[in-house]
């Protein structure tokens, strides 16, 4: 579907059928981008209806550079870093014993996972490092960058992925074990 | 990066490309709310519509069946020492009226000319007298109610067979199926018996049914179910008391109600283990003892030591809530000698009055975040109940009843943008006893 100038002029206008019908076009892949940002559903939705209000109230600013599509993920993601930084005053460290490397057999096994499983295997990470990991290993942020925007410095950003990196390795391996 | 990175990133990267899910309709409906200025949380427009044209409805339909009740004329006999009450149902004249019920109408208008009935201005009340006695005597129509089952029974019946009719106690309506007469037409009422008919005194001439009134205290234990959530079947527990206001076979019910509730919160954690405690030395003084010897005096503050690594925790919680319930019902109620049935229906208003929400117990740690994870109750909420159930009378002022309820929430319990059911139903079975007045 293309959404041209008109299209976005009526979506200003608060026009309910265009709104609606942009909400219908991206909701469910802004959906899923929420749900490994957040820490469950429920701050998924929170994420998914604040980004999306402010998607409808900030359209005068998308100047049709770049897809709208890109515009709108943007705009998740900025949300979903909003959330969290007012939920998290703190940020948390989880002690790792030397996790065993992933054999082969046990890639066979992880591979066949859905992304639905993988979910479940994000939302129980801490927050800071669910954000750091899904900043930089899906949406490829600099570490530089995932500093400015969460506050954090440039190691702190990468000691988290590093982390983050283990306990998932480490969850994997729990998870093939037990199915 | 290491080789077991690269497969980590790799993964996650290609399982969640164009990774997409559907968001529940709430969603939608909130952006949309919030957009168009609409507020959420509160009761849809449509529903309350929908509620307001229900109760108007109710209202005049109980109103103009009430209003269109016919009167009744009260007669009393007394037979073998039972006080009985006749009442004939007198339809409004027409000329088209056909059948007994016409015949019998025409007949009593002329009766109270034709028959009058000395010592009383109407009412008749018939000595007490032996079955034989009454077969001796053999005055016609020496009262009104001599004159009815004259009229009703014509010849067809001895004078013995109709007294044995009329006499028997287990009736209290007199089902002459062989004459077509509709039982509604005649029926005999024994105010001792039924207590509906209470305080009907043998002398009155006239007779409306009368308006009665009933207290009833309730409990309901009941079950509310969120179809689509995760959140577990909800129990609550209602005390009510309510006033019954009947006339005829229509009531409205209302009164207040404390219904009690619960969920089990969960608290998540962030907190540092306590370790212990060191003694701070913030300042050090001299003394000289007696001996002239100096002697160092420490002045110290104890500090709590915690781990510097947080811990996480889930603690679980009973949070608890009380609501004021004021429910108001029209309803249909029939009565069959001390056995009731009753149909109602009607809006509750529940009201959150109270909650307990304990805090977490943190002990000796120190409490770095807290996320409470039950979502929050709004302070208000409505629902229409249906229920269907049974009376029984125990004696002429106590009774029990029993009726499984079913209530739909016109907006949920919880905050709207936590959940995505908006309109739970329950089950309840409402059991109580009810004082007649």
């Amino acid at each position: 579907m293309h959404f041209d100038e008109d299209f976005i002029e009526r979506c200003l206008n608060n026009d309910s059928k265009s709104q609606g019908e942009l909400y219908r076009q991206f909701a469910p892949k802004m959906f899923g981008i929420c749900l490994r940002y957040a820490k469950n559903q429920m701050e998924a939705e929170d994420v998914l209806q604040e980004g999306f209000i402010k998607v409808f109230r900030y359209l005068k600013d998308y100047r049709n550079e770049g897809s709208l599509e890109g515009w709108i993920r943007r705009t998740m993601v900025n949300t979903a870093i909003n959330f969290y930084k007012k939920k998290v005053k703190y940020q948390k460290d989880v002690s790792l014993d030397q996790t065993e490397p992933i054999n082969n057999e046990e890639e066979s096994a992880i591979d066949k996972l859905s992304a639905k499983e993988l979910l479940v295997l994000i939302h129980e990470l801490p927050d800071g490092y669910r954000m750091v990991f899904n900043l930089n290993v899906i949406e490829g942020y600099t570490h530089k960058e995932i500093g400015k925007m969460l506050n954090i410095s440039e190691n702190t950003s990468k000691s988290q992925l590093s982390r983050a990196r283990g306990v998932l390795q480490e969850k994997l391996k729990w998870k093939v074990k037990g199915d | 990066m290491t080789e077991e990175n690269k497969y980590l990133d790799k993964l996650f990267q290609n399982k969640f490309s164009g990774f997409e899910a559907k968001p529940p309709a709430s969603v939608w409906e909130n952006v949309h709310a919030e957009l168009h200025g609409k507020g959420g949380g509160g009761v849809n427009p449509v529903n309350l519509a929908v509620l307001a044209a229900l109760v108007l409805i109710s209202g005049l339909l109980g109103f103009s069946i009430i209003k269109d009740s016919p009167s009744a004329t009260l007669n009393n006999i007394t037979i073998d020492g039972q006080t009985a009450m006749l009442i004939e149902y007198v339809p409004p004249a027409s000329p088209e009226m056909q059948g007994p019920a016409a015949i019998i109408e025409n007949k009593q208008r002329h009766a109270p000319e034709a028959k009058p009935v000395p010592g009383s201005s109407g009412t008749m009340s018939k000595p007490e007298k032996t079955e034989s006695a009454v077969q001796a005597e053999n005055v016609p129509h020496n009262s009104l109610h001599d004159y009815y089952v004259e009229e009703t029974f014509g010849s067809a019946f001895s004078e013995e067979a109709r007294l044995a009719m009329l006499r028997s106690r287990r009736s209290y309506s007199l089902h002459t199926s062989m004459l077509a007469l509709n039982s509604q037409n005649i029926q005999v009422r024994d105010s001792k018996l039924n207590p509906k008919y209470a305080g009907i005194n043998d002398g009155e001439r006239q007779y409306n049914r009368r308006a009665s009134w009933q207290l009833g205290v309730f409990f309901t234990p009941e079950v509310v179910l969120y179809p689509e959530d995760s959140i577990p079947n909800q129990r609550s527990y209602t005390f009510e008391v309510t006033g019954k206001w009947q006339k005829n076979e229509f009531f409205i019910e209302s009164g207040l109600g404390l219904s009690f509730s619960s969920d089990d919160g969960k608290y998540a954690i962030d907190y540092e283990k306590f370790l212990g405690t060191y003694d701070d030395v913030y300042n050090v003084t001299f003394d000289t003892t007696e001996g002239g010897t100096i002697v160092p005096v420490y002045h110290t503050n104890i500090v709590s030591v915690y781990d510097s690594i947080d811990k996480y925790r889930i603690e679980q919680t009973k949070n608890r809530y009380t609501y004021l319930q004021v429910p108001v019902y029209i309803g249909f109620h029939k009565e069959v000698n001390r056995f009731g049935w009753f149909i109602k229906g009607g809006p509750i208003l529940s009201i959150l009055v109270n909650e307990n929400i304990p805090k977490p117990d943190a002990g000796n740690d120190r409490i770095v975040n807290i996320d409470q994870k039950m979502p929050t109750r709004v302070n208000a909420s409505w629902q229409l109940a249906f229920s269907a159930g049974l009376t029984y009378q125990l004696s002429q002022k106590v009774g029990i009843a029993i009726e499984p309820t079913f209530k739909y929430y016109l907006n949920s319990q919880y905050e709207r943008k936590y959940i995505t059911t908006r309109h739970p139903y329950s089950f309840g079975l409402r059991t109580g006893l009810l004082f007649n007045f």
